[in-house]
């Protein structure tokens, strides 16, 4: 829970501006923005690690400082939190087992949990950045928490990897963790996230399910065939791009298009909603300009 | 309380950062032994100082040399956390920070302790050895003792404050380059040209414990601060940078 969350740098930069938002105990939300938003900047406020300038972070009421052994209620990854090159991964996890009076056999499990025991005992300076982010999770699990703050989790992984994280996340979530999983790219969550928080330069900008995200969010249908081109469009439905025989239409349902190229007697060699929606959605939440002048990958704006 | 001691036990021997430092010590430790009784300074070469027992005395207080490892060693141990950003981990185990820098500073001062005595008595049986093979005043025992307690103080008390530091400057770049710069530059100037002000400072207070001159050839205990006095100012530099290091941390954004 976060209310009123500002915290301006030495520096002048103002990273958070009286940020608002809560996430749900029990369920997985994703905290997304572009780099920069102050995603970071407002997790290691929630966690006692930067003081902010205004407002108030707690965690189930109460600060993270205020929380007695806190590792065991609130496990954390964070973006730049590191382990010594010269120290092997359970060493590592020892060392802050043993400050938080947690056993060495909960270090071994955690390392079999994020599939790292083979490499245990080998030095961190020799881990690829999926291997940290591995050992990042380990150490937030270390303390059996209800509560996983994890910051960009997903960075540097590769596609098998992503895919081992999210049902890394499922799993937690089923177990009743709440999970709090920022990110810059809203794929990566997309399929495991319940709710999203999504901030820009500080500043909330959407709170809620992805669901009612989508729904708020023009609709896209994707059509393919020889003669897509001859599709006769209702009035208020729109053609948002045509190219190779596709065409993208907004403004209409999956069925509506479809019945209308059924009426037309046109041939159809693919008709889908289309998925780069919501991603199409979320870069136009985060745009600093206004959102309707978004292009992305040559596809165009929405209108 | 003990916990965090027996993780910051675990930090120190998952890295060989004590080792090295502590093999560096007893090498400079030997060096300065050996040059202290096979060389002469440039004036003095009639004069036979090893038959002065107080000189003797001077010889094994080299051990007070590795002051300036254990001050590398706190100082790398501290600011290592902010350098390898495992500060993150461990201020999100132990919220309340100055209860983590309580728990490195008496964990140096344990090491500290344990490696003063060891190069303590490494230093007299050197001095012993050598002193045999020499014209020179004969190796007292009693005098190694009576520089024990200054020794074992002194060392642990400049490891602390190397934790301190570490703290207070988290690059560990510039805390190492400002620590040496002070020890080997600033302190030796400002005691050579005003040995009133410099008496005052943290090495010489250490030299005051250690029973040795300030490092001029003709320098002697005599012209530095009395021993108690020695330990009080030393003591108190600690406390005022441990204080410092505690009030500082708590507020630092870790970023
Ligand atoms: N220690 C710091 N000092 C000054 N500015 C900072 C610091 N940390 C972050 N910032 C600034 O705060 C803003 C938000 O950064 P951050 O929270 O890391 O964003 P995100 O995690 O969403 O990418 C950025 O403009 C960044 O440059
Ligand atoms: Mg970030």
């Amino acid at each position: 829970m976060v209310e009123h969350l500002t915290k301006r740098f030495g520096s002048g930069v103002t990273a958070v501006a009286d940020l608002s938002f809560s996430a749900a105990p029990g369920k997985v939300t994703g905290f997304l923005g572009p780099n920069g938003a102050g995603k970071t900047t407002t997790l290691r406020c929630l966690l006692g690690l930067v003081a902010q300038t205004e407002g108030k972070a707690t965690i189930d009421g109460v600060t993270y400082r205020e929380i007695e052994n806190p590792i065991t209620v609130v496990g954390a990854s964070l973006e730049a939190s590191g382990a010594h090159p010269a120290r092997t991964a359970r060493n590592h996890l020892r060392m802050i087992a043993s400050a938080a009076k947690i056993t060495d056999s909960r270090v071994s499990e955690v390392l079999e949990t994020v599939g790292l025991t083979a490499a245990a005992d080998r030095k961190v300076g020799g881990y690829s950045l999926g291997m940290r982010q591995r050992l990042a999770l380990a150490v937030a699990l270390l303390g059996d928490p209800k509560v996983l703050i994890l910051d960009e989790p997903a960075n540097g992984l590769d596609p098998e990897g992503i895919s081992w994280l999210r049902t890394f996340l499922r799993h937690q979530a089923s177990k009743g963790v709440s999970v709090l999983v920022s990110s810059h790219v809203l794929s990566e969550v997309q399929q495991t996230v319940d709710d999203v928080i999504i901030i820009r330069s500080g500043s909330l900008v959407y709170q809620g399910s992805l669901h009612a995200l989508t729904e708020g969010g023009p609709a896209e249908v994707v059509v393919r065939g020889p003669n897509i081109d001859q599709l006769v469009l209702p009035g208020q439905w729109s053609r948002k791009s045509v190219a190779n025989g596709e065409t993208v239409i907004t403004g209409a349902t999956i069925e509506e298009v479809g019945r209308a190229a059924f009426e037309q007697s046109l041939e159809l060699h693919e008709l889908s909603a289309k998925s780069a929606d919501l991603e199409q959605l979320f870069l136009g939440l985060t745009a600093e300009e206004s959102p309707t002048n978004q292009s992305v990958n040559g596809k165009g704006g929405p209108e | 309380m003990i916990a965090l001691i027996r993780s910051e036990f675990r930090k120190v021997f998952s890295t060989k950062l004590l080792l090295i430092l502590s093999l560096a010590a007893l090498g400079f430790m030997q060096l300065q032994i050996f040059l202290l009784v096979f060389l002469s300074p440039p004036g003095l070469e009639d004069i036979n100082r090893l038959m002065d027992p107080a000189f003797i005395k001077i010889i094994v207080a080299s051990a007070g040399s590795a002051s300036v490892f254990l001050l590398i060693l706190g100082i790398v141990a501290m600011s290592g956390e902010y350098r390898n950003q495992t500060i993150t981990s461990t201020f999100l185990t132990t919220p309340v920070r100055w209860r983590v820098i309580v728990a490195k500073m008496v964990t140096f001062a344990i090491l500290a302790l344990a490696l003063s005595l060891v190069l303590w008595l490494i230093a007299a049986i050197t001095t012993m050895l050598l002193l045999g093979t020499q014209d020179s005043a004969p190796f007292e025992w009693s005098a190694a003792f009576e520089i024990l307690g200054g020794t074992l103080l002194g060392l642990v008390l400049y490891a602390i404050l190397g934790v301190a530091i570490g703290s207070l400057i988290t690059s560990q770049v510039a805390a190492i380059i400002i620590a040496l710069v002070f020890t080997f530059v600033l302190e030796p100037l400002i005691s050579l040209f005003f040995l009133s002000v410099g008496k005052w400072l943290p090495g010489n207070a250490l030299n005051s414990i250690l029973q040795t001159g300030s490092g001029g050839p003709e320098s002697s205990a005599s012209d530095l601060l009395d021993i108690p006095v020695g330990v009080a100012v030393l003591v108190g530099y600690t406390i005022v940078f441990a204080v410092a290091a505690a009030v500082t941390t708590n507020k630092r954004d870790i970023t």
